[in-house]
């Protein structure tokens, strides 16, 4: 993973030091709230319904143990005991108080993390494939082109004022496991005939109350352009892009008004007029980023299959293999996925004893690396399978073996009501009741992949407009109820969601998605995704009977 | 009769507090359930005690708060984000500490 050097170390070092003498002026009265504010945001620093929120970035996803370990220690010090992974591979905590918040960003700038960037009218934090150097079918590592962006991004002067946030996620492989098509820039790495590296570029894809997937426009971009492109792609909305009005801000309403074309030759005249020479990643600046990110050692196995003699005889195990086991680039490796879901859980939240034994197993088993999905799980990506069993086991003693990723009890929830002053209603509650109505780990097998995400307000953190079966929470005359949408995705052709009908009360959101689930298992060819299902029937067949049951119930 | 209480943050923890007011002394209390409960014309001058305390650097954000008085000094609020304000998360780990 990428490491500090002496420049990244003096900078956040002097961040800190900042911040803290901006505290404390605060809280001598030196500076009103007012002029306050910008600066907590610029380090991570919200308000929430009940007390400060930092949110700490994770580049792209990766951690260290050592990292995950200070992570624990600051839930332990100051907060009370656990964190939040977002949808963003970022971690929040609920409870930091202000004069406490600068003893926190130095325990961070220890492990070499900061606060920066991760809220106001910049380039947030770069997203990626959770599997990025792992999966067998990545063109690519992203993690060294995602590094270069950081450090591009990070305090670009021309893109600290943006007309609104800008989030940017990149993807290495066939399967996009990254949303690309739901970011303000998508990018896809691939080859081009020759065999050169380069992206696809989209622009203009977002959630929110406007949901729009990014178009292309860019088929092959070299890869050595990359900083440049983007760069001329953010001066062009820098410059047009909406400052009047919050809600149409963004650069998907830019791109939606030019229309995608236009908005590419835009771009297009910008990069052309550039420096495009001084602006290109030359072969020894990407070779010195990709150093950071070179495999592990990775052991010569033999065995082919280790796990599957003991899975004949252990039930649970063959089920955990089943869902939360991936398979990996290097032979008789492995990439596992430890589901912080299921059994009551809040979805994404963590304890401080999670974290750490999860830094531990790391240890032992995964070169001391882990990394954050923005589906809100934690994957151990390099285990050797002969190693699987006893990881299993340990996970299994401190309750991390849930075999459900990917099910319907994989639940996407932003933190809603429960903590976020902009939700209009809670999501974790209906996690938990749906959660509830699907115990049964042999059932959750049966139906297979199913994406089920919840958001607390129309801002779309929950990515309920891409899931298979979306929640959103409303407001309506101080009550919350609820909306669900069918056939959303945020994969390889992806799709927005259609909304299925009248909303719902809480109690009986759980009941509506078990009958949209009955509709599925009674209805699918074999091999059918829900998403395909939905797509040949149309909406109409679940409303049936989903609001025809509820007919029947009340009578 | 409409009612209201008055509620901040407090600046240096961020936790939510809430204007109690006993003859001409006031404070700011954690707890709910001792906030003072005023109907339209205390809340424009409790409202007003808030915004002093927040120049002060004691409080951000005051804003009063509707809610429906039970007559013996308590009250309830009347929507689902200011009860779950007043009574925090109503799940998860912030409910073991
Ligand atoms: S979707 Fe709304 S409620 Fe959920 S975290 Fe985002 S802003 Fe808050």
């Amino acid at each position: 993973m990428y490491r500090y050097d002496q420049l990244d170390r003096t900078f956040v070092a002097e961040r800190v030091r900042q911040f803290r003498d901006q505290v404390a002026r605060r809280l001598d009265g030196r500076l009103t709230e007012d002029e306050f504010k910008p600066l907590r945001l610029q380090n991570g620093l919200y308000l929430q319904l009940h007390a400060y929120m930092l949110r700490v970035a994770i580049p792209y996803g990766v951690l260290s143990s050592r990292q995950l370990r200070a992570l624990a220690a600051i839930a332990r010090t100051y907060d009370k005991g656990y964190g939040h992974y977002t949808t963003r591979q970022n971690i929040q905590f609920n409870w930091i108080r202000l004069d406490q918040a600068a003893d926190v960003l130095a325990a961070l700038a220890e492990v070499e993390m900061h606060a920066i960037q991760t809220s106001g009218n910049c380039v947030r934090n770069v997203t990626t494939d959770h599997l990025a150097g792992i999966a067998p079918d990545e063109i690519a590592d992203p993690r060294p082109y995602c590094e270069l962006l950081r450090q591009w991004s990070t305090l670009h002067p021309e893109f600290s004022f943006l007309p609104r946030k800008f989030k940017i996620a990149v993807t290495g492989a066939e399967a996009d496991r990254a949303a690309i098509a739901v970011h303000d820039i998508g990018l896809r790495l691939v080859l081009d005939a020759a065999g050169a590296v380069g992206f696809e570029v989209l622009v203009g894809g977002g959630l929110g109350r406007t949901p729009i997937l990014g178009s292309v426009i860019r088929r092959f971009l070299p890869a050595s352009d990359l900083l440049g492109y983007v760069e001329a792609i953010l001066r062009v909305y820098n410059r047009y892009g909406r400052r009047d009005n919050i809600y149409k801000a963004r650069i998907k309403i830019l791109v939606k008004a030019l229309g995608a074309e236009a908005f590419g030759r835009a771009v297009e005249a910008e990069w052309q007029a550039m420096d495009r020479d001084g602006m290109a990643i030359d072969a020894g600046m990407l070779d010195r980023v990709a150093t950071h990110f070179a495999p592990p050692a990775y052991a010569e196995l033999a065995d082919a299959a280790p796990e599957r003699a003991q899975a004949m005889r252990e039930p649970a195990f063959a089920r955990w293999l089943a869902r939360n086991v991936l398979p990996h680039r290097v032979p008789c490796y492995r990439a596992v996925m430890i589901a912080l879901k299921g059994g009551g859980a809040v979805p994404g939240d963590a304890t401080a004893e999670t974290m750490e034994r999860v830094a531990d197993l790391a240890e032992l088993f995964s070169f001391g690396e882990i990394r954050v999905t923005h589906t809100q799980n934690l994957v151990l990506g390099h285990v050797a399978a002969h190693d699987l069993a006893a990881l299993w086991h340990a996970l299994r003693v401190a309750g991390l073996a849930n075999p459900v990723v990917g099910t319907v009890t994989d639940i996407i929830a932003c933190p809603g009501l429960d903590y976020c002053a902009l939700a209009t209603a809670r999501a974790i509650p209906i996690a938990q009741a749906i959660d509830a109505a699907f115990a049964d780990v042999a059932e959750l097998h049966d139906i297979g992949d199913l994406r089920i995400n919840i958001s607390g307000c129309i801002n779309s953190c929950g990515h309920h407009h891409v899931g298979d079966i979306g929640i959103l929470g409303v407001d309506k005359r101080g009550q919350e109820v609820y909306q669900l949408t069918l056939g959303g995705s945020s994969a390889d052709e992806a799709s927005l969601g259609t909304i299925l009908g009248p909303s719902l009360p809480p109690d009986q959101v759980a009941g509506a998605v078990r009958r949209v689930v009955d509709v599925y298992m009674e209805r699918r060819e074999p091999g059918e995704s829900f998403l395909a299902l939905v797509r040949r029937l149309g909406v109409d067949a679940f409303k049936a009977r989903v609001y025809g049951g509820l007919e029947a119930h009340a009578a | 009769m409409e009612h209201y209480v008055i509620s901040a943050n407090s600046l240096r923890s961020g936790a939510v507090v809430w204007l109690r007011v006993v003859g001409d002394a006031f404070g700011w209390t954690e707890a709910a359930a001792t906030a003072s409960v005023g109907d339209a014309a205390q809340r424009d001058a409790w409202l007003a005690i808030a915004e002093a305390e927040a120049r002060q650097n004691r409080v951000v954000a005051p804003y009063a708060v509707d809610v429906v008085a039970d007559g013996a000094g308590g009250f309830t609020h009347t929507s689902t984000r200011e009860s779950v304000r007043a009574g925090g998360p109503t799940v998860g780990n912030a409910l073991a500490r």
